[in-house]
């Protein structure tokens, strides 16, 4: 019951506030359309550099958890789901909001979004400790491959190509080796002054995540006003809305469940946590063709789901190092900026600062309660915001926010260039989160290799292959690319029926 | 647009994804102090097979066509407003040259039809975000910026 003696730190004046703002901010972005809380957390990295580590993380993670809940605002409202991880909340959410009960959606939306949270911080208090203990067992060999499994399983599982996955995690490798050795301090492909120090973490998390982002929200700038039905908010009593969400118990329970068992899959996310959700409650429900026609269960399992995700998401991530969403990548980046490393040194030496912020989870999960309830009213004009000004806003705090970490023009031009860059290259089919978890696992990765081939002599590739952790952990990569391989086949195979028949 | 068309595409994708492979490879492999440049040489290397890899895959059409189309003409203004705002940022300042990154985009993509409007509701964003960044960051985070001939 460790985590109980750390609440006090974040019922400090300058958390609370943190907390406060974080939450209030991300639920703005969140329900923000085009905003998704991966480019929020991304964004935010360069303020939570200037504060203390419990600080920023306490940071990060408020925006976190309600940029999720957040996100379900404008897929209510205009059917534009604030981030991948509210697709399955629009289904019902938006017919819901077109029969005239918007408020209501967004009530459930955000009581429920707190039960899957809630429920999902205690699982990441209760299991995050014990694996950590196991990561005690490592050694470079162990920590090598399990960086290299961090990237396959979010290259793979991300959706779309596994070989354009596995290139963006190769490339993303490659680019965290721009710089010096980190062992021998030579200088390695500094083809530009403005790369002699390396790719700064900071730098690539805006570029590669806001700025394909800007791009999409111009070219979709002139299509958006005229074309978007906003629907209208009538008031309605918060009371009955918690008493009508803890009737539907069953879609609470079946969101939470699937949600808290998707966040541990490490690069699952919460777009695959709530149309899990959501399936199930429609297969389980007496009445199911009146799923996505406004049937609030729809919601309510949707939204616990992806919330619920959040907390578990976590767990590989502080005890192994690999995140379970694109969004926990960027949030490794955050822990690793604050000289924080994954494993049982967080519990240990850096305890307070881990406890604070999983301490802060759990408050954040309330405060996200109550002024979700508490804007769910007047939220509607966030979603109005048009793309061109949000566009140009988040250009300008993407300078910024790169310029302030170092102090330097050349972090922007990286910044841009990676961008712009991925933009083209998302648009072809590559993502960019395993190409951001090469470039922050990147380092760490070439340590331990290095250090291993220290350790081994002329026996490194046996030293490499032979531990049973490592053999376990490899066995692990194998299976995931062949899985996701089986998975794309099946796609490929599917849609060249449908091509068939049409 | 038609399947060969499309497939043509993607093949000229998959070759330049190839060719860059095979250029990260070399810059990685061939160097003096090998020792240093070890773990990248297997990377890129690993870079290379699977650019490889793909590139068979596009060839023999053994995978889905995962292209969204890119509209360039839409993107190219917005591109050339930032990489322009930051080559000058240093020489101007670095609040005046992102008030006219700010105001030009804002503006250009705005899909207000009455130009006085447009022009009138994007300088009074600018204005007001400008002050909101000079807030953030030059009172509250003290953050030394580039001030050059203006401000």
């Amino acid at each position: 019951m460790e985590f109980l003696h750390y609440f006090s730190e974040v019922f400090t004046w300058a958390n609370i506030t943190i907390l406060v703002l974080g939450t209030v901010g991300g639920l703005l972005l969140g329900a923000t359309p085009g905003l998704s809380p991966t480019m929020a957390v991304a964004l935010l990295i360069p303020f939570t550099f200037h504060m203390e580590p419990a600080s920023s993380l306490v940071m990060l993670g408020a925006v976190y958890t309600a940029t999720v809940a957040g996100g379900a605002v404008s897929g209510i409202l205009v059917n534009i789901p604030g981030a991948p991880a509210n697709i399955a909340t629009i289904m019902d959410g938006y017919p819901m909001a077109k029969q005239g009960k918007a408020v209501q959606a967004l009530h459930y939306c955000f009581i429920s979004s707190f039960v899957g949270g809630f429920t999902g911080v205690l699982l990441l208090i209760f299991f995050t400790p014990p694996l950590a203990d196991l990561a005690l067992k490592f050694g470079p060999a162990e920590l090598f491959w399990i960086s290299i499994f961090g990237i396959t399983i979010i290259a793979s599982l991300g959706g779309g190509s596994v070989v354009k996955g596995l290139i963006a995690g190769t490339a993303g490798l490659w680019l965290s080796t721009i710089g010096y050795n980190p062992v021998l301090g030579e200088e390695r492909f500094v083809f530009s002054e403005h790369l002699a120090g390396g790719i700064h973490i900071i730098a690539a998390l805006i570029g590669l995540f806001a700025i394909p982002q800007v791009l999409t929200l111009v070219a979709q700038s002139r299509l958006y006003k005229d074309t978007l039905e906003f629907a209208e908010l009538h008031s309605h009593g918060v009371w009955q809305s918690f008493i009508y969400n803890i009737k539907r118990i069953r879609a609470l329970t079946i969101g939470t469940i699937s949600g808290s068992i998707v966040g541990v899959i490490p690069g699952a996310g919460g777009q695959i946590a709530g149309l899990v959700a959501y399936d199930q409650t429609l297969k389980m429900s007496k009445d199911p063709s009146s799923f996505g026609k406004g049937n609030p269960d729809g919601v309510i399992a949707a939204e616990s789901a992806n919330n619920a995700m959040v907390g578990p998401s976590l767990v590989p991530l502080l005890t192994l190092g690999i995140p379970g969403s694109p969004t926990a990548a960027v949030l490794l980046g955050g822990l690793l900026i604050n000289g924080l490393f994954p494993g049982p040194d967080l519990f240990t030496i850096h305890g307070a600062v881990t406890w604070t912020f999983i301490d802060s989870l759990l408050v954040g999960q309330v405060l996200m309660l109550v002024f979700g309830l508490l804007i769910a009213r007047y939220s509607g004009f966030v979603a109005h915001i048009p793309n061109h000004t949000m566009a140009a806003a988040v250009i300008v705090l993407a300078i910024f926010g790169t310029y302030s970490v170092q102090n330097s023009v050349s972090d922007v031009w990286v910044m841009l260039a990676l961008g712009v860059f991925m933009y083209y290259a998302s648009r072809i089919g590559f993502s960019p989160a395993p190409l951001v978890l090469g470039l922050i696992l990147g380092q760490i990765t070439e340590t331990n290799f290095l250090q291993g081939r220290l350790i081994a002599g002329d026996e490194a590739w046996s030293y490499f292959v032979s531990g049973g952790i490592s053999q376990i952990v490899i066995a692990l990569c194998i299976v995931s690319i062949t899985y996701s391989i089986y998975n794309e086949r099946k796609v490929i195979i599917r849609r060249r029926e449908e091509d068939a028949a049409s | 647009m038609n399947i060969k068309a499309i497939l043509i595409r993607r093949l000229y994708v998959a070759l330049l994804v190839l060719l860059l492979g095979g250029y990260v490879f070399k810059v990685s492999y061939f160097q003096e102090n090998s020792e240093a440049y070890l773990f990248p040489s297997i990377v890129a290397g690993l870079m290379l097979i699977l650019s490889m890899l793909s590139f068979v895959r596009e060839v023999f059409d053994l995978c889905v066509d995962d292209f969204k189309p890119i509209p360039l003409i839409d993107q190219t203004y917005a591109i050339i407003v930032m990489v322009v705002g930051v080559s000058v940022a240093e020489w101007l300042g670095m609040y005046v040259t992102t008030f006219c990154i700010l105001l030009l985009i804002s503006y250009w993509y705005s899909n207000q039809r009455d130009k006085g409007r447009r022009i009138i509701n994007s300088v009074l964003f600018s204005s007001g975000f400008i002050g909101f960044i000079y807030i953030l960051f030059s009172v509250t985070l003290n953050l030394q910026l580039p001030k050059g001939l203006l401000i």
